[in-house]
């Protein structure tokens, strides 16, 4: 188990975090008065390695638990590692979901075929219609945040908070509908996450196929919240920490493991982390109570906050972001997207309309499948031309995720 | 698998209806505009008025008007020439000057002769894809000569070129083929074609075999400059060009005055379209402009 660990870790550490051990080392010294000089790589870091190299570790931890048998059959295996539709950005798979998947015989399936199809127009719907649409405006406003008024910087910080998503759970969607299509069933990622009551339900909804792994195969086995209280504190701020360090070799993902192992606290000492596990409403409510509708602003507030942090370039800017917000800078400038340098009004109608819409799905009021197939078929068509219309006349973006 | 395969058609067929239908009710598609051989010349049909659209929320959408000589003016040439009272000026260029990313009314030539006042009458020829042999040609074949000013929109690539794209190619006219009356007739082919190049996507779809790199010359950049094309023009010309389009070393092989836009109000619009919007055509009409005032001082 040591051995695939530590080569893993190896590999991963020495392509995505080598040259930023190394910078920091050589930084930390210079601050106390040392000039050290060391070599960094000129590497280009292989697409999807985080997420590949985990599933990897997956495999090797859940035979070593006997919670799997190895597989005999090394094209199997690659393929588990290597499954094209999630191989660059997730879900992180698990041995024991996806291997018996490949090794067995797949048979067609309309109906799983025709999920596929949806996903995946509902993940290209995601990217390309919320992700991309608010790219310009996102970068615009991160880049240039030391001209704009409070207003501005709230509204690139939100911005950003369904970029990502709209990004990441897109491209999901659309790597769930692509198994399905060759009949297979990856796991679920996102659950809505922008609903969440609380930061620790958040992060039950949140890329879901890595904060699994981590309680799986880091959190439980440093001994999880069945420890003294300040051994679990230690433990969850470690899993935080950790996580955030995945994304990516820079302090702004550590600082945002941070926060997000702050915000999460106060529910896991006083023990009420897992109050918010049910339905967001009962069978008869079509809209949730106030204190539920508070509860999902305020989460949503401290969870965008916290996304400053991943999205700036640095903590100086990130700071300063955050500082500019708080010192209310008011000023009625109307800001004009970049992509077209009109004012900002499709976009709001569009969020509103693709908020509405998740929180129906989240509630279950609708549901992604249609039953009756002409009604699907239209659903379908329906969101091609929601694609079509909204495709960016110059060239599209990559996905977010691609870099880690 | 044939159930799903007939569903997916259906589900392509639904969109495409659809979509044609969404299309129609916004005007999202501008019209088409159709190109006529005049004396050889690959024009636009004269008498066409529409709107010329792109994006995929019209955020560029412009009125046209063809006039009877082909080209998107409002004025009749043949007219103005008529009026020996008037002091004419010719802008020649490419799709910058053919307009139509501004309403024809509002174009560069109307913005000067507002500028100028009323003994001015300003023709365009502008055509898209034009370059220095079509300049020269237009300038020989519309008599240019007899204009009180012609100014000449170039970049370094339209300087180079030997070959020309519209002058003398009216045999190029497209037939009236069923293939054609379908893409005149759907919406959605044009908005596709417009918005996401649908026909050079095809065409690259079936393609075969790799792509032809063109060695790359010895001859400094200076030295292609199509100083025969050059020659074509008369003293009357000048040559406008905007900074990060030509470099100023090339300059030194035009043998005409050249006069520099200065961008002072934002050109550009939209990030996928790098045309002129209507301030790009106040700072051309304003440079233009100051040229004349200096000059007839």
């Amino acid at each position: 188990m040591w051995v695939s660990v530590i080569f893993n870790l190896g590999v991963l550490g020495f392509f995505k975090y080598y040259n930023f051990f190394v910078d920091s080392f050589v930084q930390a010294f210079q601050n106390i008065g040392y000039e050290l000089s060391f070599n960094t790589l000129q590497i280009i870091l292989p697409v999807g390695i985080s997420f590949y190299t985990f599933q990897t570790m997956s495999y090797t931890l859940d035979i070593y638990k006997n919670k799997l048998q190895p597989t005999q059959d090394f094209i199997a295996f690659a393929a588990f590692v290597a499954f094209f539709p999630q191989l660059v950005a997730g879900p992180i798979e698990r041995a024991s979901n996806l291997l018996p998947q490949i090794l067995n015989r797949r048979k067609f399936s309309y109906g799983q075929a025709s999920e596929g199809i949806r996903l995946i127009l509902w993940g290209l719907v995601k990217k390309i219609v919320i992700a991309d649409a608010l790219a310009p405006t996102v970068n615009d406003i991160f880049a240039n945040y030391q001209t704009y008024p409070s207003g501005i910087l709230i509204l690139g910080a939100i911005f950003f908070a369904l970029q990502i998503y709209g990004d990441f759970s897109g491209y999901t969607d659309i790597a769930r509908g692509v198994a399905k299509l060759l009949g297979f069933e990856l796991m679920l990622n996102f659950d809505f996450p922008y609903f969440s009551r609380s930061v620790a339900e958040f992060w039950r909804k949140w890329h879901i196929s890595l904060s699994t792994w981590f309680r799986d195969y880091l959190y439980i086995p440093l001994g999880g919240s069945r420890v003294s209280k300040w051994k679990g504190v230690r433990n969850v701020f470690i899993v935080f920490l950790v996580s955030g360090f995945w994304h990516g070799a820079n302090w702004t993902f550590l600082m945002w493991g941070g926060i997000h192992a702050l915000l999460f606290m106060p529910s896991f000492v006083w023990g009420y982390n897992r109050l918010h596990t049910g339905p967001l409403l009962r069978d008869d409510q079509w809209l949730p109570d106030l204190k539920t509708v508070t509860q999902i602003i305020f989460t949503f507030i401290l969870v965008t906050l916290a996304w400053i942090f991943f999205r700036a370039e640095n903590f100086t800017v990130a700071f300063d972001y955050l500082a500019s917000i708080f010192q209310a800078h008011v000023e009625s400038n109307t800001f004009l997207n970049p992509y077209d340098n009109q004012p900002l009004f499709k976009e709001y109608i569009i969020i509103g309309i693709f908020l509405v819409i998740e929180y129906l799905l989240s509630t279950g009021k609708l549901t992604m499948i249609q039953e009756q197939s002409n009604l699907g078929i239209l659903v379908d068509a329906i969101l091609i031309v929601i694609l079509l219309v909204n495709l960016p006349v110059s060239k599209g973006l990559s996905f977010i995720y691609f870099q880690f | 698998m044939t159930k799903f395969i007939l569903r997916i058609l259906a589900t392509f067929f639904a969109a495409a209806l659809l979509l044609e239908i969404v299309l129609r009710v916004f005007s999202l598609a501008g019209h088409t505009l159709p190109t006529k051989n005049i004396d050889g010349d690959l024009l636009l049909k004269p008498g066409e008025n529409g709107y010329w659209v792109k994006g995929g929320f019209r955020e560029i959408a412009s009125h046209y008007s063809i006039n009877p000589q082909g080209w998107n003016n409002i004025r009749d040439y043949k007219a103005d020439n008529e009026d020996t009272s008037l002091m004419k000026i010719a802008i020649v260029g490419d799709s910058y000057i053919e307009g139509f990313h501004v309403d024809v009314e509002r174009s560069i030539g109307r913005q000067l002769e507002h500028l100028l006042g009323t003994n001015y009458v300003v023709h365009e020829f502008g055509r898209s894809g034009g370059n220095i042999v079509d300049f020269a040609r237009v300038y020989q074949k519309f008599n240019l000569f007899h204009y009180k000013y012609v100014f000449v929109l170039v970049t370094y690539k339209d300087l180079i070129a030997k070959k020309p794209s519209f002058m003398g190619q009216g045999k190029k006219i497209p037939a009236q083929s069923l293939i054609r009356r379908i893409y005149n007739n759907l919406v959605i082919l044009r908005y596709l074609n417009i918005n996401h190049g649908f026909n050079s996507q095809l065409k690259e779809m079936f393609k075969f075999g790799g792509e032809k790199h063109e060695k790359e010359s010895a001859v400094p950049e200076p030295e292609k400059v199509n100083q025969e094309a050059l020659r074509d023009f008369g003293p009357n010309a000048q040559f406008l060009y905007e900074k990060d389009k030509i470099n100023t070393n090339i300059l030194q092989n035009i043998p005409y005055p050249t006069i520099l836009i200065d961008h002072k109000l934002r050109p550009i619009d939209c990030g996928f379209d790098g045309h002129w919007n209507l301030n790009g055509r106040i700072n051309c009409a304003k440079s233009i402009a100051k040229f004349i005032k200096i000059s007839e001082k």
